[in-house]
């Protein structure tokens, strides 16, 4: 039936087939061309292209014209039981169904009666190598008869098909391993790879390169591939090792700093992989690894990090430790340890570390530490006291711990520190302070504010009586004379601004019943800020030296007026002595010797301690040892150290001189028949229940002057004794001119023996 | 003027060193003073003052042998009696109950002395 019109038509399909292939890639594309243009060509309504499906002993519906939706690439056809399909890819021969309805060879599937399919041909597609691909199956909705010519088109169309598949499969094949292997290699921003040929000139700058190390893809295609390393390395040949190596072994590593564009420097960790084909012959080598610089440089400041705080802990003074939360065995444990505890840290650290540490705790203070260990462990910050004995010398020292427990990320405690100080010398340091202040004589108490006690020494309550809970606040007060209280307030209002605190107040000693004088001092504590923390205070018994104090006034008081009282008697000797004078000659020689008198009586005087007093016999003795010689006419008779009252000597001194003047001017001791008879006693119970001294001076032998003449030496003698003596020292005196001397009696309280009446007579 | 001012006044004198009581004493009368005393210890100052009725002033010295005048100044003072202390004690040393009445300072100056209880006498 097919004429010379019919194979030129069949034979333009071919062709048009053949142009669509050229520009086409897409193997769905092509196979739905191919079923339309068979289709056409053989006047057929339907036509389709079943590929086997691997492993499933199916077909599916890879292409086709004239189908409803939802036949191609969706249904499938069965290979295994009465299949047509799997009948001609088996034959690899067309198999012709002119009406399946009457087909009894095969079953056919149901969709093709659902299109009204009558007649069948199958043709078997065979890739390069003979390997099925499918069925090309040409449907007729008509009865119709397929003929050997119609088939032998089939077939030579299914022979085009073929290796046309086999080419589209293949290349798309290809084009989506570059797909991927492109986007791999584009999104590897974070690694530099570089591919270079055989002589390591670079022929890909891909992944990271450019970003990494600064050159374009277009400034490195070509370039030798040693321009990445750093020049010390490049000197030491490392480029050409590191290729070698990698020939030899497949790969080399490559972790080292590397060259950037702009001469800094790049850390990358990654390898060099020597690329050889199927038979062995290298083709280039592939560089690829990591920048890890960052990384680098954490972990070095780590490093550094970690190293300065060992080398914190290597220096510190302090015990700095660590254990682990569990099993509590020390992890670290700084050397500070082995100067502290006189242990070797390698002794220390034997064994269960633990238990060795509370051995060497003395045994009252273990507890503490395991209870504060277990305070530890349960996530507190512990801060303790406790002492150890060190197996070394056997002595006691005091530390303080201050400890923390160190948590991982989930919050539970794995390890727990410590900070280890020795604090025996600040111990020592408080011990000693501690007896100092029991041990001083002074009264020690520490007080806040203005006045408000906090603490007081054993001193001070043994002295007043009061207890250390009495003396707190204000009650220290009580032990303050009443009288004084107002004025230490009022010090201790003023303290703050005074920056001190002094005040001289009676204090009651409780064992006495008795106030004494107490100086109270108190210096602040400051703290850092200058502010004032606290106050240090000692109350002083000052009684004695007040009491020297009053005592040196009132003797300063006295001092000053027998000093102005002398210089009156001065003044009116000289005047007295001015007015019996014969002319200023006679007049200096007069007043020289009685102020001699009385620096005579002065120098006794002033030799005497406090409870001494001048004696009759002394005095005398003076004033006779002034009269150059004549004394060896004078007899003395009359007891020793009768003493005489203080207030009475100046004025019976200044007495006796005017009688011996007198006596060797004109009488016993100024002629050479004349006598001088001294004579005294002491009458122990006088008038006044006082003992009196009773004096008598006898001058003998002497050529008086006639009666009614002037009287001799202006009559002071005589007027000191008459006047004088009875006015001042009560003294009972009689004076008479006897025929051959004068004759005078004087009678004076005298002081009593060594008693304590004496004191008082000033 | 002190002269003719003290010319038949009554003037104790209170003084226990006798040198110095009897220049006062001549003092006082050569001015025309009528003296009393002196007296030389507390008991016979204060046994005068009770035994004169009238006593126109005194002259005190405030130590007498270690006795204190004061007993005899409160008793003059509380009958009206102007007063003139002598003494050898700084001002301090005086009870301040006394701080009104004039002082001269020993050795006395009989000028000063004699103007001093004038003053204390006529205001």
């Amino acid at each position: 039936m097919a004429g010379q019109e019919e194979f030129a038509r069949r034979q333009r399909v071919l062709s048009e087939f053949g142009d669509f292939v050229l520009d086409h890639d897409d193997v769905e594309e092509v196979l739905n061309e191919a079923c339309r243009l068979i289709a056409e060509a053989l006047d057929a309504d339907l036509a389709k292209v079943l590929e086997i499906e691997r492993g499933t002993n199916t077909a599916l519906v890879r292409a086709g014209v004239g189908w409803r939706p939802g036949i191609v690439g969706h249904e499938r056809v069965s290979l295994i039981e009465r299949s047509s399909e799997a009948f001609a890819i088996e034959r690899t021969e067309p198999v012709i169904s002119n009406d399946i309805a009457h087909e009894d060879r095969f079953a056919f599937p149901s969709f093709l009666r659902d299109h009204g399919v009558v007649a069948v041909v199958n043709v078997p597609i065979l890739l390069p190598g003979r390997e099925p691909f499918g069925v090309l199956q040409v449907d007729a909705t008509e009865p119709r008869r397929f003929d050997q010519e119609d088939v032998e088109f089939i077939k030579t169309y299914a022979m085009v098909l073929g290796p046309v598949i086999d080419r589209l499969k293949t290349a798309a094949a290809l084009r989506e391993t570059d797909e991927r292997l492109r986007l791999i290699v584009e999104n590897a921003r974070a690694y530099v790879m570089v591919v270079t040929d055989a002589d390591d000139r670079i022929t890909d700058w891909l992944g990271g390169s450019e970003k990494i190390l600064g050159w374009s893809s277009s400034e490195m295609i070509g370039k030798p591939a040693d321009i990445i390393f750093t020049e010390e390395d490049r000197v030491a040949g490392m480029p050409t090792k590191e290729l070698s190596e990698a020939r030899d072994h497949g790969t080399a590593p490559d972790v080292r700093w590397h060259r950037r564009k702009d001469g800094t420097r790049v850390f990358l960790d990654g390898q060099t992989i020597a690329l050889k084909d199927r038979a062995g012959k290298l083709r280039g080598y592939l560089k690829i690894g990591k920048d890890v610089t960052e990384r680098l440089r954490v972990q070095t400041a780590l490093r550094e990090t970690e190293e300065r705080l060992r080398q914190f802990g290597e220096a510190s003074q302090d015990i700095l430790w660590m254990r682990d939360a569990e099993k509590l065995q020390w992890q670290y444990l700084t050397p500070a340890f082995e100067a502290v505890y006189g242990l070797s840290r390698e002794d220390a650290m034997s064994g269960d570390d633990f238990r060795n540490w509370l051995d060497l705790i003395v045994p009252e203070d273990r507890e503490a530490a395991i209870a504060a260990t277990d305070r530890v462990r349960g996530g507190e910050h512990v801060t303790f006291d406790y002492r150890i004995r060190r197996p070394s010398d056997g002595s006691i020292r005091w530390l303080r711990d201050t400890d923390f427990p160190i948590t991982d990320a989930a919050g539970e405690v794995t390890l727990i520190a410590g900070v280890g100080h020795d604090m025996t010398e600040l111990r020592e340091t408080e011990l000693r302070l501690h007896v100092l202040m029991e041990g001083i004589p002074q009264l020690v108490w520490r007080a806040v504010g203005e006045g408000d006690w906090t603490w007081s020494s054993p001193q001070w309550s043994e002295y007043t009586g009061l207890t250390p809970e009495q003396s707190t606040g204000y009650g220290w007060l009580d032990a303050f004379h009443p009288d004084d209280r107002v004025a230490v307030r009022g010090a201790w209002g003023d303290a703050p601004r005074r920056s001190g605190f002094d005040v001289e107040a009676r204090i009651c000693c409780a064992a006495k019943r008795e106030y004494r004088w107490f100086q109270t001092r108190a210096s602040p504590v400051r703290d850092e800020a200058g502010s004032i923390v606290e106050w240090l205070g000692t109350s002083t018994d000052v009684n004695d030296i007040r009491e020297l104090q009053e005592r040196q006034q009132v003797l300063v008081a006295e001092l000053q007026h027998r000093t102005r009282n002398l210089m009156g008697v001065v003044r009116s000797i000289s005047d007295k002595t001015a007015r019996a004078s014969d002319g200023l000659p006679d007049f200096r020689v007069r007043f020289r010797e009685r102020l001699d008198a009385l620096s005579r009586v002065q120098g006794l005087l002033s030799r005497l301690n406090e409870h001494d007093r001048v004696t009759f016999d002394e005095l005398i003795g003076a004033e006779l040892a002034a009269l150059d010689g004549a004394a060896d006419r004078v007899g003395l008779a009359g007891p020793h150290g009768v003493r005489l009252r203080s207030s009475t000597v100046q004025t019976l001194a200044l007495a006796l001189h005017e009688l011996a003047t007198n006596a060797v001017k004109y009488g016993a001791l100024g002629q050479p028949q004349g006598r001088l008879q001294i004579s005294w006693k002491l009458e122990p119970n006088g008038p006044g229940d006082c003992p009196w001294l009773h004096v008598d001076w006898r001058e003998m032998g002497v050529t008086m002057p006639p009666a009614g003449s002037k009287p001799t030496g202006g009559g002071q003698g005589r007027e000191l004794i008459e006047r004088a003596l009875p006015y001042q020292l009560k003294a009972k005196t009689t004076f008479e001119l006897g025929a051959d001397g004068v004759h005078c009696t004087i009678s004076l309280p005298v002081s009593a023996a060594r008693s304590s009446q004496e004191a008082a007579d000033v | 003027m002190s002269e003719r001012s003290l010319r038949d006044c009554r003037v104790l004198v209170v003084e226990d060193e006798f040198m110095l009581a009897d220049d006062l004493q001549n003092e006082l009368q050569d001015v025309g003073a009528i003296v009393l005393g002196p007296v030389g210890v507390l008991v016979a100052a204060i046994a005068l003052i009770q035994a004169e009725e009238r006593i126109d002033g005194a002259v005190l010295d405030a130590n007498l042998g270690g006795e204190l005048v004061y007993p005899a100044a409160d008793l003059l003072i509380e009958r009206g009696v102007p007063i003139v202390f002598t003494t050898g004690y700084d001002a301090s040393a005086i009870p301040s109950r006394f701080s009104a009445v004039a002082r001269c300072d020993k050795p006395v100056r009989i000028n000063a002395l004699l103007q001093a209880i004038g003053r204390a006498m006529h205001g």
